[in-house]
């Protein structure tokens, strides 16, 4: 009798955990998708790699350099040797692990055009708009934009 | 009863020696080479632009160094002194199909890290080319995990229908050890 109590409870418990799991991962995979800053001179693809969210420049307003008309470089990489990686295609979103309640955090994003990386925070407002929050040591000190998923015309 | 300061003098002088002897003993660190071959792999189709070859990977510290079974405190820096990216025989494509190439390791516990890059691709280049490596990227942090993913992106000029393709890849490790 106890046998079979304690068989149902593990299966109920067994059950929980897994549908809870399922829920949580498509929650998480909500921010997979194509994203525009507000500024509007970029496009930035999330994607999945192992367990973690990397989102990588797809598309730029401005994809050359007035100069050469050749196409942007990372040029502002503190590391010298990696400042001929093209910016189209760099990943500036990196590390991001779902933590619950639409928000995903412990990454960085990285701002090419003065070659910095700060710690960020996204946190999703509606299935179409996230938050990001970039900042120095504590989230206080940092500045938010609001970045709007790219919407695919319908055919 | 005093020694006299002559033998103090030389006794200070013995007790600094054997202190600085036993603190360049404990810190000094030792180098050493190492290739590793990789092939990393992906599913077709391959539209223009980045696409991603990966391969997760099992170090084994004990393997890295012949004969010496390192641990992962003894590591110091692993860093990367050579990359060469080359196209299997068996793989129908050919470096004139792409841009550029960027190589990249992440895991679970450890930030995404560039460690090489060749920006443009010759259109001339052959079945192999060398990569320009970072002097700075440490890998030490991915070869101390149980496993760390090796991400190598290639641009492609253009769509490419294959089902699937790999490349391979001979890095050369520096190694640094205590």
């Amino acid at each position: 009798m106890i046998t079979n109590i304690l068989k149902t409870a593990l299966l109920i418990f067994a059950f929980s955990m897994s549908a809870s799991a399922g829920f949580s991962q498509a929650e998480a995979d909500k921010l997979i998708g194509v994203w525009e800053p507000s500024h509007g001179k970029a496009k930035v693809k999330v994607e999945k790699i192992g367990s973690k969210y990397y989102g990588k420049i797809v598309w730029l307003k401005e994809p050359n350099k007035p100069e050469t008309n050749e196409p942007k470089t990372d040029q502002n990489n503190p590391d010298e040797k990696m400042r001929s990686t093209p910016l189209r295609g760099y990943r500036i979103l990196k590390d991001f692990n779902y933590t619950g309640e639409n928000e995903w955090s412990e990454g960085t994003i990285y701002d090419p055009e003065n070659g910095n990386t700060y710690s960020c925070t996204i946190k999703m407002k509606d299935d179409n708009t996230i938050e990001i929050r970039g900042f120095i040591g504590v989230s206080a000190l940092g500045r938010t934009d609001i970045w709007k998923r790219l919407q695919t015309p319908k055919k | 009863m005093s020694l006299n300061p002559l033998k103090q003098s030389a006794k200070l002088f013995s007790f600094l020696l054997l202190s600085l002897f036993l603190i360049i003993s404990c810190t000094s660190s030792k180098t050493e080479q190492k290739s590793i071959d990789i092939i990393v792999s992906s599913e077709g189709p391959y539209f223009a632009g980045g696409n991603s070859f990966t391969l997760d990977y099992q170090p084994d510290l004990k393997k890295l160094i012949v004969d010496k079974e390192l641990r992962s405190e003894d590591i110091v820096s692993i860093k990367l002194s050579s990359a060469r990216l080359s196209i299997p025989n068996d793989v129908d494509i050919s470096f004139s199909n792409f841009t550029s190439a960027s190589l990249q390791v992440l895991s679970d516990n450890a930030p995404m890290t560039s460690v090489a890059i060749l920006n443009p691709i010759s259109p001339n280049a052959s079945q192999a080319i060398e990569m320009v490596v970072s002097d700075e990227a440490d890998m030490a942090p991915f070869f101390k995990e149980n496993s760390f993913t090796y991400l190598l992106d290639l641009d492609f000029k253009e769509d490419d229908y294959s089902d699937a393709l790999k490349m391979n890849l001979t890095l050369n490790l520096t190694i640094e050890y205590k």
